[in-house]
């Protein structure tokens, strides 16, 4: 291995390391190797913090600005990016806060960081047009059975299991005093949603979905043809659920022909 | 659309000799809006890859001279470039047609782990040979020569053999590179390692220079007093101005780009600071007895 190579494992391993003592080549001077060193590691722990806080706004006010740097910095340590478009860093957040033993007593925390990631990714999906509803009128009547729709690419499902979208509309709610009153009425221990999250041409939308019409978008989004999608639907129910996600811009294509590579799932 | 039409309609590939911002989200909105007197812009790629971002810089290219200064292809790292994110580099490369493209002499990246900072390197053979192949495979893939920027560094490696000026030299020399010269980065280096700025000004290949940057830096405390920190949250030092006015005399008039990546002030602050730029451009200009185009 090269030496090069050797000393940036070494250094990398350093940075990520909570007083670690500073690689032996350093040099000190008047000022310290490890306060040189440290540095750096500020400057990583603080850059990836910003991506973080930049993220997970609801989730910092929840927890306030302490408890979130210190768990972002843990998160750091553990996970940092796998590459140097930071749009994409952050996604396992959630399941971080899942096992995060300082936030156990907030059992919402993980729903909340999962539909915050989602907005992100609606946020910074590429720019793509939507399908539009009379797409499908393209399709000879014979081939609609078999039919697959390509997920838009700032779409997001998620089957959240407490009442994270309530928590996070109030708690990204600017105005202090309405901020606690509707923090102060909601049911934390109300039943969870089914969510789509979706890139809007300003601000991503956060709709709500019938579990039929989860179960659909997620069918679909998965690669499955128009039959199989619909196969567990009620016939009379059928038309208007595809209607209603091809209106709100879910897909951004469809294939007529059998694909041989059926979209990754974009469930977030 | 003919390429040539579509060069005519924008503004212009060629970064000028004149003064330019750093652009970033908060001002995206009003840049648009006003449209500043500034003679062109640079962005940090990374953030510009996809998604509403991209429209935003597509619609300031379409009056703009754009540059791309990429951040995160770690140019040191021993591991190689990451392809794919070379890869989406070439693709934006593509999309912008920038005048200049840009990067650091640093890494940042080692075992797929990507640490989002300027990290420092030991400056030997070693080293030059890792970072020459990195640039080689960058200006293959981006049909293009890059310029690299000389970084601010808070540590120096005791097996270091080659003074940074003459390694960034050697990587021109050697590659066919260019370079940026941070007139911020080596008052703050110079600074933290008792280095002479002007000495080091003076052994840069100053044809090989397309570009200055000058950014605001900030003292260190704690256990790190005595050092300078390269924060780019304020603004330029008036001995870093003077270090620009120096560089002037040494090297001549390049495109000078003024930073500010923390603590964004209103955008109109950071165009009078452009204008302090533009200025000391226009009287070196004056002084060396050549006429600049309008």
């Amino acid at each position: 291995m090269s030496a090069l190579l050797e000393l940036q494992r070494r250094f990398g391993a350093t940075l990520l390391a909570v007083d670690a003592a500073p690689p032996p080549e350093v040099l000190g001077g008047c000022v310290a190797p490890a306060a040189r060193v440290g540095i750096y590691r500020n400057n990583v722990i603080g850059n990836l913090t910003g991506v973080l806080r930049l993220t997970y706004p609801a989730i910092e006010r929840l927890v306030g600005a302490d408890f979130f740097a210190a768990a972002a910095a843990r998160f750091i340590v553990a996970a940092p990016p796998a590459g140097a478009d930071l749009y994409e860093y952050g996604g396992d957040f959630s399941d971080f806060l899942t096992e995060f033993e300082p936030a156990n007593g907030l059992a919402y925390l993980p729903d909340v960081a999962r539909l915050e990631w989602a907005v992100n990714r609606a946020l910074h999906a590429p720019v793509a047009p939507t399908l539009a509803a009379e797409a499908l009128l393209d399709v000879p009547a014979e081939q609609q059975a078999d039919v697959r729709f390509v997920a838009h690419p700032s779409l997001s499902l998620l089957a959240l299991t407490h009442p994270a979208r309530t928590i996070w509309e109030a708690v990204l709610t600017e105005d202090a005093d309405v901020r606690a009153t509707r923090l102060a009425a909601i049911d934390l221990a109300a039943p969870g949603e089914h969510l789509a999250v979706l890139g809007g041409n300003d601000a991503p939308q956060v709709l709500r979905l019938s579990p039929a019409a989860f179960g659909l978008a997620r069918a679909l989004g998965d690669g499955q043809s128009l039959a199989e999608a619909l196969d567990p639907v009620a016939p009379e129910k059928a038309a208007s659920l595809l209607s209603l996600l091809l209106t709100q811009g879910f897909f951004g294509e469809v294939r007529a022909a059998v694909d041989q590579h059926p979209p990754e799932r974009q469930e977030g | 659309m003919a390429g040539a039409d579509r060069a005519a309609r924008r503004g212009d590939g060629p970064i000028p000799a004149s003064a330019g911002i750093g652009l970033r989200f908060p001002h995206h909105a009003a840049f648009l809006q006003t449209r500043p007197a500034v003679g062109w812009v640079e962005v940090h790629s990374e953030n510009y890859l996809s998604g509403p971002a991209l429209a935003v810089l597509e619609a300031v290219r379409a009056t703009y001279p754009v540059s791309l200064h990429s951040v995160g292809l770690s140019l040191g790292g021993a591991a190689g470039l990451d392809r794919r994110h070379l890869a989406r580099l070439a693709e934006l490369t593509v999309r912008i047609e920038p005048g200049l493209v840009s990067e650091h002499l640093a890494w940042g990246a080692v075992d797929h782990a990507f640490l989002a900072d300027l990290l420092p390197l030991p400056l030997t053979e070693e080293s030059m040979a890792v970072v020459c192949r990195n640039i080689a495979q960058a200006q293959d893939a981006l049909g293009r020569s890059i310029l690299v920027e000389n970084p601010s560094t808070y540590l120096q490696f005791r097996h270091s053999t080659i003074p940074e000026s003459e390694f960034l030299a050697a990587l021109v020399a050697r590659t066919g590179c260019g370079l940026i010269c941070d007139v911020n980065n080596i008052f703050v280096s110079a600074n933290n390692h008792g280095w002479d700025p002007e000495a080091y000004l003076a052994a840069l290949p100053a044809a090989a220079i397309g570009e200055f940057h000058l950014a605001g830096h900030s003292a260190a405390g704690g256990d790190a007093t005595g050092l300078l920190l390269d924060t780019h949250d304020r603004a330029v030092a008036p001995a870093v101005w003077s270090l620009f006015e120096t560089a002037l005399r040494l090297i001549g008039p390049r495109p000078t780009l003024i930073e500010w990546d923390a603590a964004i002030p209103a955008l109109p602050v950071l165009t009078a600071e452009s204008a302090g730029a533009e200025r000391r451009l226009t009287r070196y200009t004056a002084e060396a007895g050549d006429v600049r185009a309008a």
